[in-house]
């Protein structure tokens, strides 16, 4: 066990938010503090609190069973005008493939194109490639074929805490 | 004078069915499947005449509308209607139509989230940029670049290796090999294929004595039997 102040921890645990490229567990801030994971927590809601501040222009989002530093969403158009914005949002087609593998994963691309009716080969791709899908597992049966699921960049793209965070929506889930 | 037209693009089948269903208030649960399959045939033709390129699937719907269509039609047999639940030739396309309506809703969640999450920037991060920006300076005493470029000019050297390099002169001759079958041959009668090949021999003088055999077999100098597959093979003189 480290003693530091408060405060100073509060600085350093803000340090390894903003150099982190993906989101932290608490489970790892500890083991690089050495402190324990519910004090972390507590020093996590503290900073989240100062960054309320209107003064403030980033916040501490919890996302795919992590914590990382973002800008606040009210700010966007200022950073768009800095930058243009790299990553394009996901077509309609792209959404609805994503929609039925979130709600009803593992799921194999057979099972999608019923479906949504039409053939999802490019758009699975995309997802692929863009890291919101994974390859899973084989589904028992004749040709095995290969099952799909979402990954924790779906979960960050999307700013979900977890995948039982997602809306709920009568009888989708169940097969 | 050009005329513009603008008909709506669809995902796919379903989104087209599912489009028409709801622009008119139809009941998910009560398809008129006559209407429907009318409207839905409709558009393909529209389409058709713009010229736009739909994917073979919308006729696949097509047609699968069509023979639910034929189904209710038909009239049914008395005795099934009253012994048997006769099922609905619609029930399959409505519990698809439901399911596909809630993958709609499910895709306007998922939408709404990505944009706020799109509002939010976190920092790009290039991890190898950012090692190499804190390791940069790696001090060793002592080294010199002059200093390590002997260091490994002195280690080819001593890893050099001669190199020789083998021709291996060609020591078998079909022709030999032929002579070779054929004085066995003036010898015995027959004899069995693999006498022919010693347990030393190479897979280059095994090749070739093999072409001979066949050389022979096509001079017709020698008959070769084999009684059945994988069994011995007999090299008898003709």
């Amino acid at each position: 066990m480290v003693l530091f102040y408060k405060d100073e921890i509060k600085g350093i645990l803000e340090a390894l938010l903003f150099v982190a490229d993906e989101p932290l567990t608490c489970q790892k801030i500890s083991q690089v503090m050495g402190i324990e994971e519910h004090t972390i927590q507590q020093f996590i809601e503290d900073l989240q609190k100062d960054y309320d501040q209107p003064h403030r222009g980033l916040l501490v989002e919890e996302v795919a069973g992590g914590y990382r530093m973002v800008t606040k969403p009210q700010h966007i158009a200022y950073i768009e005008k800095l930058y243009k914005p790299q990553i394009n949002p996901l077509s309609q087609a792209a959404l609805e493939t994503l929609a039925i593998i979130a709600y009803r994963q593992p799921i194999t691309k057979a099972e999608i194109e019923i479906i949504r009716g039409v053939s999802v080969d490019s758009v699975m791709t995309t997802l692929a490639q863009r890291e919101l899908i994974v390859e899973v597992g084989r589904k028992e049966g004749p040709g095995r074929p290969i099952m799909y699921g979402t990954t924790k960049r779906f979960m960050e793209h999307l700013g979900l805490k977890s995948i039982q965070d997602l809306p709920f929506i009568d009888g989708l889930k169940e097969k | 004078m050009e005329y513009c037209v603008k008909l709506s693009i669809f995902e796919g089948p379903m989104d087209l069915l599912l489009h028409l269903i709801e622009k008119q208030e139809l009941d998910i649960y009560n398809i008129p499947i006559a209407t429907i399959t009318e409207q839905y045939l409709a558009y393909l033709k529209e389409a058709k005449e713009l010229d736009i390129e739909f994917a073979s699937e919308f006729l696949v719907m097509a047609a699968t509308l069509l023979s639910i269509k034929a189904k209710m039609l038909f009239p049914k047999p008395q005795k099934e209607v009253s012994e048997n639940y006769e099922e609905d030739p619609r029930k399959e396309l409505m519990e698809h139509l439901l399911l596909y309506k809630k993958i709609k809703e499910a895709t306007l969640i998922l939408k709404d989230l990505e944009k706020n999450q799109r509002a939010k920037v976190c920092r790009p991060l290039d991890k190898d940029k950012f090692a190499a920006k804190l390791f940069t300076n790696i001090d060793i005493p002592g080294l010199t670049v002059d200093g390590l470029l002997a260091a490994v000019e002195q280690l080819i050297k001593e890893n050099k290796k001669e190199f020789i390099q083998f021709v291996v002169k060609n020591k078998y001759y079909i022709n030999e090999q032929i002579d070779v079958i054929l004085s066995k041959t003036r010898q015995y009668n027959r004899f069995l294929f693999r006498e022919l090949f010693g347990e030393k021999m190479n897979l280059l003088e095994v090749l070739v004595t093999f072409l001979a055999l066949l050389e022979l077999v096509k001079m017709q100098k020698i008959k070769v039997i084999q009684e059945s597959p994988f069994s011995q093979i007999t090299i008898v003189k003709i």
